[in-house]
């Protein structure tokens, strides 16, 4: 049963990850490759910034800034460089690789004995894991949701629907996609900030195609916001937080039926491929 | 009210496919001109509106607004006064949007989309009270989202939205081409209502000889980029009116 409450504990540390792709993929349409870099940003910081004696509170929102730079240095250059999406994300993602392991000093910081933000005294490290990020996936749910209700949310969600549109209702989209980019890589960072405290370790590789799980997460939610029938932004994010959850759920499924850990990938693309997949294979039939 | 002056714009520079539409061209729009443009494909009718909107800028020449010139200001800039509807629906709304959503964004043209939350009674009943004048029984659906309408339903709104705020100028790019004929004469019909009670300067773009008649007041033809006929309607321009049927083939 434990392995299941790990699971569901990952599940709301890539909760913020998810978030951030829905930013980037669903309200802007960008597929941001820059996530793979930007959440070992978060976790590199973390890592880092711990070690060094800093207070986990202080860190939290150091690796969201840091992220929110990456994201909009992506924005700048797909904007005002006029270089594809998908190729700004990979520029930076591939620079980001460089700084992360600059900001290390090596590939692997572990943080035994280091006080992160779980040490809440009185209860087990296990329970305050899950308090801490349930209180937080509910504090940036609950602020998504309300700042994409603002007249600001509005632009930028109508932004990603219909450029055109907004560009001749006076907004200047080009600031708004690099507002956005920030944002979703800012909440990617936060992941990785929580998952290298979760997992007690930074890491250079802990990125590595994280972008798919996020898409996997965001997917997943879709499919469950479908059979609610229901859609409106505040159920949008929600079910993306859903989505991270359950995802981290099937792959411990996965792991428990003697998958070999090794092969998690490879689990991870067979399961994004299949989201991704069965809509179309509605389609065809 | 606008002045384009000694306009130049070439396509494609340096490339096999390069093309020269305006070449020292001018033109003024006065105040309250309604302008029905005609011209075959690639006369220059949609440059001349995405040059008046800003979407593409002039390789020469200037653009001015009641003496403000607007040559370089980049369309989200000139939207303060310039409102756009386009030929096809859904390039006019935001799909994934409310109804109420939509007039939102619209109502805030010239104004600043800050961390507000500006959807309240209040809006509701201005939104409410403003689509009512449709009659298409949209102001109880609100909340429904902009893809959900057809297009003429969305053509309609969007000419809505484009006089929530402080307009001035209205660029019609054809905006009936893509609708059935009845939806479309009563998209037409409400486009000419608005142009005269919020008595706005209009460009309207059309193939449709019909549109000629029925709407606007002054006639501009354009022939490869050059002023082929320019007139005011009425009795005294009875031969200009009939070159231009001629020229429809009617």
């Amino acid at each position: 049963m434990n392995f299941y409450l790990s699971a569901i504990l990952l599940g709301l540390g890539f909760s913020f990850l998810a978030m951030g792709i829905f930013v980037s993929m669903r309200i802007f349409n960008i597929p941001d490759i820059t996530t793979d870099g930007s959440f070992t940003l978060g976790g590199a910081m973390t890592a880092i910034l711990l070690m060094n004696g800093n207070h986990s509170l202080i860190v939290l929102p150091v690796a969201f800034i840091a992220g929110a730079i990456a994201g909009a240095i992506t924005g700048l250059i797909h904007t005002r460089l006029k270089v594809n999406s998908l190729l700004s994300g990979i520029l930076v993602m591939t620079a980001l690789y460089s700084i992360n392991l600059g900001i290390m000093g090596k590939s692997n910081i572990p943080l035994i004995g280091i006080n992160t933000i779980f040490h809440i005294s009185g209860v087990s490290e296990f329970q305050s894991q899950f308090i801490i990020l349930t209180f937080f996936t509910v504090f940036v749910f609950v602020v998504l949701s309300l700042l994409l209700k603002t007249d600001f949310g509005l632009a930028m969600r109508a932004t990603g629907n219909n450029e055109t549109m907004m560009s001749s209702l006076g907004v200047n989209t080009t600031s708004m996609k690099i507002a956005g980019l920030a944002l979703a890589n800012g909440l990617t960072a936060v992941s990785g900030y929580f998952i290298c405290q979760v997992q007690g370790f930074g890491d250079i590789g802990m990125g590595i195609g994280i972008v798919i799980l996020g898409l996997g997460s965001v997917m997943i939610g879709e499919i469950f916001l479908k059979l609610f029938k229901k859609s409106s932004i505040t159920l949008n994010i929600l079910a993306v937080i859903f989505g991270a959850i359950i995802f981290r759920i099937i792959l411990a499924f996965a792991l428990s039926i003697g998958v070999n850990a090794l092969y998690l990938k490879l689990v991870v693309a067979l399961l994004v491929l299949i989201v991704v997949s069965i809509p179309n294979l509605k389609k065809s039939q | 009210m606008i002045k384009l002056s000694s306009i130049s714009k070439t396509f494609g520079k340096g490339s096999p496919n390069e093309a020269t539409i305006f070449n020292d061209f001018s033109y003024e729009i006065l105040k309250n001109d309604f302008i029905v443009v005609i011209g075959s494909n690639g006369s220059g009718k949609s440059t001349l509106l995405n040059l008046l909107g800003g979407t593409i800028k002039s390789d020469h020449g200037k653009i001015f607004l009641n003496e403000l010139e607007i040559s370089e200001l980049d369309e989200h800039k000139r939207s303060r006064w310039i409102a756009r509807i386009f030929q096809n629906p859904l390039t006019g709304t935001a799909p994934e949007l409310t109804i109420l959503e939509n007039f939102r964004l619209a109502s805030l043209r010239t104004g600043k989309k800050g961390l507000k939350f500006g959807i309240g009674d209040k809006f509701k009943s201005t939104v409410k009270e403003k689509i009512s004048v449709l009659n298409l029984g949209l102001e109880n659906k609100l909340s429904r989202p902009m893809g959900s309408l057809s297009g003429g339903q969305r053509q309609s709104l969007a000419l809505l939205m484009a006089i929530m705020d402080d307009t001035r100028l209205l660029l019609l790019d054809e905006p009936a081409a893509a609708l059935d004929p009845k939806t479309s004469l009563i998209v037409m019909q409400l486009a000419d209502k608005v142009i005269r009670e919020f008595e706005l300067t209009a460009l309207l773009v059309t193939h449709n000889y019909k549109d000629v008649i029925n709407y606007g007041n002054r006639v501009l033809q354009l022939k490869e980029g050059k002023i082929e006929r320019d007139f005011r309607k009425g009795p005294e321009h009875e031969l200009n009116m009939k070159a231009v049927f001629e020229w429809f083939g009617e």
